[in-house]
């Protein structure tokens, strides 16, 4: 078999297959025809493409290699009770739960409202067909992407969130998504919809709770129509021997409002992205990132935003602090097409090294092809400031306050665009928490 | 209330402090004057605790312990504190945030229970007065933005908050026009009783009109090498520092 074989193509489609026929020998979700032949177009895609290496530009600095190595194990899985101490404090308990992938009607509350829909996408593939059918699959890219494709081949349910023709989402709600046990997989595929008008926030939170080497593959799209307003902010807490790769496909109408903050703070492997089309005028885009990172940990995030109307205005700024002898990534493109003129985007990297051993790849990049544009982008990588610290240090504050502050001060901008107090408080907590380690 | 004593400290190898003593009784005022370049800002740094200067001798004791064996904040803890010559700025750390932490850490290390906040916010109030910081500034992330005035109005404020047993004032005059100058001023005057000392580095006699020293120091290639009253600063102001370098040649 591939031990035999000399040729590092054939090994490496031989570990693919593996890899497939492990997912092949899962149990897997009953889908209705129309998904099912999607998923066989997933299926058949699975078979060309091929998982990514570092001679691949997308994939240069994360090796992905590990991931193909594991037993993973698909089981049905009930919890309890949830974590301890997950809580967002000041904010409402509408949570929709999943363990390993599993939903926990048990743990999750969600609230009725008018012109609000809230369930699984098993349950919505039944009870909102329609809704679910209109956009599940036609903004990720399954025929092209190898992780996508996993996911719409395997994926068994996740969270649809639909919310009606202007209507308010009054409580931001919860998907809270735990791992646990031993070497779970697990795909959750998302759809949240803001029809016109709508307006909501919602936060997706990862949670490793006594689990050892996962792998997730989550796949969300995220459907902004015209006028309307979402806050979607994901925060990523795994265990450390956790991997995850996170597609956020994103299709924005026009004068919508889309702003996004991808924060990760654990795991093995993280990789996160997020893609952004843009494709209306009037538009609004904000997405923005923290990488807290320590030990062995590997965070990546791949952003795209895609500029394809004019008159429209973006802006990135992700944050890396990273210590141990760990590993970020920033990739983001911006791409400005022809027809996009009077587009104002801005896109900024900045990242901390606490230690000599940490590591950072930063990747800006603008790829404009309009003329009357307002373009920038800028990546800075350095130290925590001595002065500061030493300034502080002398008015009596203790290193590790010392620390923490200067820390925080340089995430908070990263911070400052979610407008739940709540919500931000809560990840400033874990910042500070997690200072304490550093 | 401070003896330094034989202070001998260098930065990459270079000697600058070479055999300084400097005795300060407790309600004193002293002034250290000397031309540039003679150890002034290094001796400021050195008790202050910062990284890149090495101690090679002496010692520095504050009430009966040795600055020299402790952690910048730990000094702070003891009671000393250092007015910057150039305050540093820094973004996104709040003024008062930043101040109610250094008083609880200071009040920690002394085994103290922390400050309640209704008792915080009138301290804030007061002090602010006393160097007519507005109290916008109090809010704000630590000197950003702040003009050069403010800035130093803002040590002054910090110094009134904590409250400390020896106040260095490291060119607190400089880039300070006369209305700041006189502000900055009052709030020392204010602050100083007989149970706690200040020592005024300056380069500058303009500064002594308004605090006046009990006792001023010529500092000269890292050692002491005048002390008077106060009227020596006026001397050194009309002579400048050359005799200093005839003196030398003799």
């Amino acid at each position: 078999m591939a031990e035999r074989n000399r040729s590092g193509m054939s090994e490496k489609v031989s570990k693919k297959d593996q890899f497939i026929a492990h997912f092949m020998q899962l149990p897997k979700a009953d889908l209705s025809s129309a998904h099912q032949a999607i998923r066989e177009e997933a299926l058949q895609a699975l078979t060309q493409l091929e998982f990514p290496t570092l001679r691949d530009e997308h994939w240069k600095y994360t090796r992905v290699a590990g991931i193909l190595k594991g037993n993973y194990t698909l089981q049905e899985t009930k919890i309890d009770t949830l974590p301890e101490g997950i809580e967002i404090e000041g904010e409402a308990n509408n949570l929709l739960v999943f363990a390993n992938g599993f939903f926990q009607p048990h743990l999750s509350s969600i609230p009725e409202q008018e012109g609000v829909s809230v369930m699984t996408t098993d349950q919505a593939r039944i009870e909102e067909y329609d809704q679910i059918d209109v956009h599940y699959a036609k903004h990720a890219d399954h025929q092209s992407q190898i992780f996508t494709a996993l996911n719409t081949a395997f994926n068994h349910t996740g969270a649809f969130i639909r919310i009606e023709k202007n209507v308010e989402l009054a409580q931001p709600i919860q998907i809270i998504d735990i791992s646990t046990g031993e070497q779970p997989t697990f795909q959750p595929r998302n759809l949240f919809v803001a029809e016109q008008g709508a307006k909501a926030a919602i936060i997706h939170r990862f949670i490793g709770d006594n689990v050892t080497s996962s792998f997730i593959n989550g796949v969300s799209e995220i459907v902004v129509r015209e006028n309307a307003n979402l806050n979607y902010w994901m925060l990523e807490q795994h265990a450390t021997n956790e991997q995850h790769i996170q597609t956020t496909q994103v299709y924005q109408e026009r004068n919508s409002n889309f702003k996004t903050g991808t924060f990760t703070f654990g795991g093995k492997l993280v990789r996160n992205n997020l893609n952004i089309a843009v494709d209306g005028e009037g538009c609004e885009t904000h997405l923005n990132g923290i990488s807290l990172t320590d030990g062995n940990m590997h965070v990546d995030h791949h952003t795209v935003v895609d500029h394809l109307k004019p008159h429209c205005e973006s802006n990135e700024n992700y944050k890396g602090i990273l210590s141990g002898k760990s590993t970020g990534v920033f990739n983001g493109k911006v791409f400005v097409r022809p027809d996009a003129q009077k587009i104002n985007a801005f896109q900024n990297n900045q990242n901390i090294l606490l230690s000599d051993d940490a590591t950072i790849n930063s990747k800006p990049e603008l790829e404009i092809y309009a003329d009357d544009v307002k373009c920038s982008h800028g990546s800075t990588t350095g130290e925590l400031d001595e002065e500061g610290l030493f300034y502080l240090q002398s008015r009596g504050v203790n290193p590790t306050e010392a620390k923490k502050m200067m820390i925080n001060a340089f995430a908070d901008e990263a911070l400052a665009v979610i407008d739940s107090d709540a919500i931000r408080h809560h990840i400033e907590q874990i910042i500070a928490n997690r200072c304490e380690e550093l | 209330m401070l003896k330094i004593d034989n202070l001998h400290a260098s930065i990459e190898g270079k000697e600058i402090l070479k055999g300084l003593n400097l005795h300060v009784k407790p309600g004193e005022v002293h002034a250290i004057m000397g031309p540039n370049g003679s150890g002034k800002s290094t001796l400021a740094s050195v008790l202050a605790g910062k990284e890149d200067y090495e101690v090679t001798d002496g010692s520095a004791i504050l009430d009966g312990k040795d600055l020299l064996d402790l952690e910048p904040h730990e000094r702070a803890g003891e009671g000393l504190f250092l007015a910057f010559q150039y305050p540093v700025e820094i973004p996104g750390v709040s003024n008062i945030n930043f101040l109610k932490t250094a008083i609880n850490n200071i009040r920690e290390y002394r085994g103290e229970e922390p400050m309640a906040a209704k008792d915080f916010l009138k301290l804030v109030k007061d002090k602010q007065q006393l160097v007519e910081l507005s109290g916008q500034l109090a809010k704000r992330s630590v000197n950003e933005g702040f003009s050069g005035g403010e800035k130093k109005r803002n040590e002054i404020f910090q110094m009134a908050m904590l409250d400390p047993k020896l106040a260095i004032l490291d060119e607190t005059d400089s880039g300070l026009d006369i209305d700041a100058l006189r502000i900055v001023a009052n709030g020392v005057n204010q602050l100083k009783s007989e149970n706690n000392s200040f020592v005024v580095i300056t380069h500058y006699q303009r500064l002594l009109d308004y605090i006046v020293p009990d006792v001023v120091h010529v500092l000269y290639k890292g050692q002491i090498v005048k002390s008077g009253p106060k009227e020596l600063a006026l001397e050194l102001e009309e002579k400048g520092y050359d005799w200093l370098k005839e003196t030398e040649a003799v």
